[in-house]
């Protein structure tokens, strides 16, 4: 953290949900304060706290979000944080996947990041900001999420289905195309491969079920995967009683498809 | 990934996960060790994969965000150059056809000619090949089919000859087998040494063995993961701390204790003529020699002295993220130690056993 530069962790700060909506009063006093980050670990140890729980967030949800192809086309993908991570997010894929279009979306927020691909015709990237204009994120989060690049931020509505939003946005950037677009590979047969590969990997010996979820993060990771992951399944079903937490147990957890506690 | 995920961290931190597979299971050398090998009585089927499937499968999982980078492996089944030939493809259809940028580590094969080695190094991010052991007379005790010196050694100063000018992001690496024969950590510490030394390798992995059924090594006991654990440690010392060799190397014929970490060990070994050291006049050499206080906290002490911020109390360690008990014995602060050597090694052997807790 020595070499961060301390604008860097107040904007990471800045994007904790607690600091989000009034990040005047506790940022800018630790950016009047102090030059150097020893000093400021010594001074405003909380808004370091808060700058490494945003980033590891970020991490977190760029390392274990599932995407879904529509043909060699789109890539979308939701995940739920507290944090402002979408630009980040959306960043890392849109570079990862400079000739597809990503969709991504925050649930907890509502929040949509698109990035159209650099071929998308011209007539789709303008139909996309008419939907941006029509659906303005709130301005202290538009505030947050600055202008990266191409990236396109808009509000999903309560009453929509994140699949719904993603199959317009889908038919909307491609018109062409959508009739036939769908799934490139059977999901079925995909697991099956996927499985084929984690279990060729396991090594029993050498499992750490107790570290692994530390790592991972077990709420974090129900949300990112998809419920009927038989992996996350596996872990869960390893972790001890007396480390499960409050969603090992909630109606909500079990309902989709994870293991009732106990 | 939770578990089972072969995983490696980039320069910037990051943890990505890898797509580990070899590009065919058969093989006809025979390592004692190995469940591919021709010694083993109960092999698996053999199945090879085209480069084309293996890139298309690859690309699958790497487009639903499972994995982030390749690691291709292979067995041998007879000659090295036809495997290296479809591996090279492998690189050049990910990075030319389908404009992958991302991690791409594969071993060189023993066996494999210069050229081939060149090729696999334009499409790689990191080239790795398993030495397996420290020296001729350990190898010949997992392996009568390769050469230490011609099939190893001459193959990881070629990889050390095309990464003169860091061709490769993430450079070379190997891989020793810990147990399984007779050397000790003595010999693999000095084997590490060479490598890092001689060949410039970023990292040696180290593999604790563990028998296969059916192979010629069946009966030979395992060895404990927390060796391996040590090694890795006390490699830590000589890469990241820039400990020397002497440091940390256990006595000939000796390994590493397993309930002490090498560091500790060896300032325990050194105390008298090192420690206690004055917190606040140490350097920083000296500092992160000290049990308890990591490279981060060293440079963050002197940091603090050189703005006029000493060290005052042990409430200020605190603050640095240094536990007082953990140096207790090996600093001073302001002239005053906290704790005698001897009676600090019992209480901690006493907390270890968790007697008295």
């Amino acid at each position: 953290m020595t070499t961060k530069p301390i604008q860097r962790v107040l904007s990471s700060a800045a994007r904790h949900a607690s600091l989000a909506r009034s990040p005047g009063g506790v940022l800018q006093a630790a950016a009047r304060d102090v030059q150097h980050l020893d000093d400021f670990k010594l001074v405003h140890r909380g808004v370091l706290k808060k700058a490494r729980e945003v980033q590891a967030s970020a991490y977190k949800v760029k390392a274990y979000m599932r995407l879904v192809p529509w043909q060699d086309l789109v890539l979308s993908g939701r995940y739920a944080s507290p944090h402002v991570v979408e630009a980040a997010v959306g960043i890392h894929f849109a570079r990862r996947f400079p000739a597809m279009t990503t969709i991504t979306v925050n649930v907890s927020s509502g929040t949509c990041c698109v990035s159209p691909a650099a071929s998308l015709s011209r007539e789709s990237a303008g139909y996309l900001q008419g939907w941006a204009v029509r659906r303005p994120v709130p301005a202290w989060r538009a505030r947050l999420l600055g202008h990266p690049g191409a990236c396109t931020f808009f509000q999903v509505d309560r009453c929509e289905t994140i699949e719904g939003v993603v199959g317009s946005l889908v038919a909307l950037l491609h018109p062409r195309e959508h009739a036939s677009i769908g799934f490139s590979i059977d999901k079925h047969e995909f697991m099956e491969e996927w499985m084929t590969f984690y279990d060729s990997q396991l090594v029993e010996s050498r499992t750490n079920y107790p570290y692994a979820t530390r790592m991972l993060g077990i709420a974090h990771a129900k949300d990112q995967l998809d419920p009927g992951d038989v992996v996350i399944q596996r872990v869960i079903k390893r972790i001890p009683r007396n480390q499960r937490t409050l969603l090992d147990f909630s109606p909500d957890v079990t309902s989709r498809g994870c293991p009732r506690g106990g | 990934m939770p578990a089972g995920c072969c995983h490696v961290y980039t320069a910037d931190g990051r943890c990505v996960a890898l797509f580990k597979v070899l590009l065919t299971n058969g093989c006809s050398n025979d390592c004692f060790y190995c469940q591919n090998s021709s010694s083993c009585t109960r092999r698996d089927r053999h199945a090879r994969f085209t480069p084309a499937e293996l890139v298309s499968t690859f690309l699958e999982f790497y487009k639903r965000n499972y994995v982030e980078g390749l690691f291709l492996s292979s067995g041998i089944p007879g000659d090295a150059g036809t495997v290296m030939h479809d591996m090279i493809e492998v690189g050049r259809l990910l990075r030319e056809v389908h404009g992958f940028n991302g991690y791409v580590h594969m071993k060189v094969l023993p066996g494999t000619c210069l050229s081939d080695v060149r090729a696999l190094a334009t499409h790689a991010d990191r080239l790795s090949l398993n030495m397996e052991a420290p020296d001729k007379a350990f190898l010949s005790e997992f392996c009568t089919t390769k050469d230490f010196s011609s099939d190893l050694l001459t193959r990881l100063a070629w990889m050390h000859g095309v990464n003169q000018r860091q061709a490769l992001p993430a450079g070379l690496t190997t891989q020793l087998i810990i147990g399984g024969n007779e050397a000790n950590d003595h010999d693999i510490l000095r084997a590490t040494h060479l490598h890092y030394t001689k060949f410039h390798l970023k990292r040696v992995y180290y593999s604790a063995f563990a028998p296969v059924r059916g192979s010629p090594l069946e009966r030979v006991p395992a060895a404990p993961l927390m060796r391996e654990h040590r090694l890795y440690q006390a490699d830590w010392l000589l890469r990241c701390y820039g400990f020397s060799l002497d440091e940390v190397i256990p006595a000939r014929g000796e390994n590493l204790p397993l309930h002490r970490d090498p560091k500790l060990h060896a300032a325990i070994s050194m105390y008298d003529a090192r420690f206690p050291i004055e917190i606040n006049a140490a350097s920083y050499e000296e500092l992160i020699r000290v049990p308890g206080i990591g490279l981060k906290t060293a440079r963050r002490i002197v940091s603090l002295r050189g703005r006029g911020k000493p060290i005052e109390k042990e409430s200020d360690l605190r603050l640095l993220g240094v536990s007082p008990r953990k140096v207790g014995p090996f600093v001073k602060i302001n002239g005053r130690r906290h704790a005698r050597l001897d009676e600090w090694i019992a209480k901690e052997e006493c907390r270890r056993c968790g007697v008295g807790s």
